[in-house]
Order: structure tokens, then sequence, then C-alpha cells
């Protein structure tokens, strides 16, 4: 009966422990952080978090957490873009400069997009602010073709960290 | 003017002008210096992994602010080299090699953005937040991926450590006398930051030491990513032998061949057993040679 106890006390124990260190609050490392829809460098950014958001860490698979924001949207951040501590954030010029930000359907799409500051720059000096544009679509074709493309080259250090499926 | 003489005279230009793949981290010691009294030297290359934010941080800037400058820089860039180049296929090809070589890098959870530019200068670029830029002529001495990838790797290693955000704030503080204060709106500010740095990149020279700094991460990208990392060695030991036999100034000048016995050193500390890829017939199957 002891042994039944003390059995019971010690798995709950561990259960309890492994919960509160995947239920972690994490936070940003970085501004502008992509939060992705899969474990991958290839998956699709879903929104971007700023430093002073608490994130909760659900589960981990190798280098990657899956993370959920306050507000409910779930997804996947690399390990090392976090820390227990919240980051110092970003100040000076922000309240000086206002330049725009991606909107999440943007984001969601895995588009780039071009800010209103490159906008602005390129009607100054007469760009075509459709290179922006053209190098953005350049990395989203890319990253359609990237498993395979590293896979068939046998880039196996890559594919390790990228935690790429055989 | 034969096709080796004018190689040799673009690419002595483009070397001595301290452009050679070229990024704007090769002025980021100077602005160490400037900023946080030598901090940088005391700290070896290549191992600054710690301080990937702290650019951002010490400028004061905002990622958004930081990635329109970026954007700025580089639509500025190819827009005066030529333009992008039209050949989709090319153009994924370096940005899948790119991204392997961000994925083997600190910044594997942000996007970084690959294109061919139109320009006959053996070059690259690297602008602030993420945009590599590579030119045609620079492709054209290229001989497989493991190559292509040191030096995309190079650029990555820019990047990474942020010296195109130290470059923005060195422009701030020192130089083309700007003032964030003396402007009338945040658009003018990042146009006049913008374009001071287009400037530094195509006119001006690179201090060796950051450049070393971006040749040690390039080194450990590659290496990590799965490529031979004497790819990266013999696209230099290419343009020195070119540089020499050309007469130029590069013939005389130690940097690149101290930059080779650097990275040749760096190959011998990451352990590199060997076994890395070199894809010399991936890469002429992309690029139709």
């Amino acid at each position: 009966m002891r042994d039944r106890a003390t059995t019971i006390a010690a798995v709950t124990a561990l259960v309890f422990s492994a919960a509160v260190a995947v239920a972690q609050v994490m936070y940003p490392q970085r501004g502008n952080l992509q939060i992705l829809d899969a474990p991958d460098i290839a998956g699709v950014p879903v929104t971007t978090v700023e430093p002073n958001i608490a994130l909760q860490v659900m589960s981990k698979k190798g280098r990657w957490d899956q993370v959920k924001l306050p507000a409910g949207a779930v997804g996947w951040v690399l390990e090392s873009a976090l820390a227990a501590k919240q980051g110092s954030g970003q100040g000076g010029l922000t309240n000086v400069m206002s330049l725009g930000k991606p909107t999440l359907d943007t984001a969601a799409a895995g588009r780039g997009i071009a800010s209103d500051g490159a906008r602005q720059y390129a009607a100054s000096k007469h760009y075509d602010p459709a290179i922006l544009q053209q190098i953005f679509e350049i990395r989203i074709r890319a990253r359609g073709q990237w498993r395979a493309f590293v896979r068939t080259g046998g880039l196996t250090g890559a594919a390790d960290l990228a935690e790429l499926k055989p | 003017m034969s096709a080796r003489k004018a190689f040799v005279r673009v690419t002595c230009a483009a070397l001595v002008a301290g452009v050679t793949f070229a990024s704007v981290s090769a002025i980021a010691q100077g602005f160490g210096d400037f900023l946080k009294g030598n901090i940088l030297n005391n700290v070896p290359f290549g191992k600054q992994i710690s301080a990937v934010g702290d650019a951002a941080q010490a400028l004061s800037l905002t990622s958004e602010q930081a990635d329109s400058i970026g954007q700025s820089v580089t639509m500025s860039i190819a827009a005066q080299n030529g333009g992008l180049s039209r050949d989709d296929r090319l153009n994924d090809y370096v940005s899948l090699v790119g991204m392997t070589v961000v994925n083997a890098s600190p910044w594997a959870d942000r996007p970084v953005h690959f294109a061919v530019i139109n320009s006959p200068i053996v070059n690259a670029y690297s602008a602030p937040n993420g945009y590599v830029l590579i030119t045609t002529g620079a492709l054209a001495q290229i001989q497989d991926e493991s190559e292509l990838a040191g030096v995309l790797a190079h650029e990555v290693g820019h990047v990474v450590h942020e010296h195109g955000l130290a470059a923005v704030r060195r422009a701030n503080l020192l130089k083309a006398g700007v003032s964030l204060a003396s402007t009338n709106s945040s658009f003018a500010q990042l146009g006049a930051v913008s374009d001071y740095l287009v400037d530094f990149l195509t006119k001006q020279a690179f201090d060796q030491p950051a450049e070393m700094e971006a040749d040690d991460s390039a080194i450990e990208y590659v290496t990590a990513a799965g490529y031979d990392p004497n790819g990266y060695i013999r696209f230099l030991q290419r343009l020195a032998v070119v540089q020499a036999g050309g007469g130029g100034l590069f013939s005389t000048h130690p940097a690149t061949a101290d930059r080779i016995k650097r990275a040749t050193a760096d190959i011998a500390k990451s352990g590199y057993g060997g076994g890395g890829k070199r894809l010399d017939d991936r890469f002429r199957r992309y690029t139709q040679r």
C-alpha cells in the first residue's frame, strides 16, 4: 500500500513538474519576431510579436517551441529567440519615426511587404517599388522548394538543423 | 580591352574600393569603437552571436524602422546596378542556397531575402535586417555551390552581426552632416540614413576586421549547413590570382591573403573533417553553364 502511494505521488509530481516545465512563460528577445505555422524555417509566418509579449510555451520539438499568444493564437518559434526574462525592447526613435508594419493578413500569406518608409523613399527617388515585391516573391518561391533542395543536395547539416524529415 | 583585363579592372576597382562582398558591416568596427568604447575590438571574431540585437538597441531603432532602411538601401542598390535579374530560376537558386546557410546561422528564425542584380562588377551587398544582393559578375566567377554558399554566408554574417545598423548609427552621428533632429519628418530621416548607407556601400572602403568577422561567420555557417567550407577559400584564392595577374593594386594588397589565411585557420578550428558538399553539377545546371 505504501509502495502504491509512493508511486502515485511520484508520478503525480513528475507529471506536474513536466507540465510546469512545458507551460513556461517566455518573452521574445527581439522585436518583430515571427511566429510560424510549423517548427521549420520554411514555415509560414502567422503573426509577429514584440519583446513585451508573454508567450506560453505549449510544447517543444527539437530547437522549436510551440507558443500560445495572449490572444490565443498558436505558432512556432526557435527557442533561441526566447528568454524567461522580458527583453529590453525598443525605444528612442520609436516616438519620432512612425513606419508601417506588416499587417497580419500579409504576414499570414507569407508575403513580404514594402514598408511605408521604403515606399516613400522609392517615390522620392523615382524607383519602382516593384523591385521589393519581386525580391519578396523570390523568397516565397524558394521557400516552397527548400526542403527538396536541401534533401537532394545531401546537405545533412542543414537538414538536421531544420529537423528535415526524410 | 580583353575580357581578362576587363575582369581584373572591375575586380580591382571593387576590391580596392572595399566593396568585394561589400556589406555595411565592414564599418561596424569603427562604429563600435566610437559607440561602445572599443568593445567590439575585444570580442573574438565570429563569437558575437549573443550580441544579436545589440546594434538595434544601441540605435534605439525598432525592427520596423531598421527594415525600412534595409528595404530602401536594397531597392536603391538594385536600381543603380542594373536592376534585378529576370532569371527566376537563377534568383530562386541563389535564394535556396542563401536560405540554407541562414538556417545554419543565428538568424534561422528570421527571413533573409536574396536576389541577383545585373551588374558585371564582382560584388555582393547586404543591407540591414536581412537583404542580400549578389551581382551576375560575382556569379560568373563562382564555380560550384559551396563557393556560392560561402559568398552568401559572408553576407549573412554581416546581417547577423548587424553591421548595417551600426552603419546607420554612424551615419546619423558622424558623417554626411545628417541630423535626424533637423529633418522635417520621419520619412525624411529614413531617406537621409538610407542615402548615406547606399553611398557608403558603393563608394567607400571597409575595414579589414569587420570583413574577417564576416568571413569567420561564413566558415561557421557553411560548415554547419553541410557545404565544403573550402569553397569560400577557393573563391578568395581565385580572386587573388586574377588580381595578381592583372598587376593591379590588389596584387600588393595584403587584405585577401590575410583573409584566406584566417579563413583557412577557421576551418581547422571548426573541426571540419571533410565530406562537405561542393555540388558543382547542381551549380552548373542552375546557372546554365
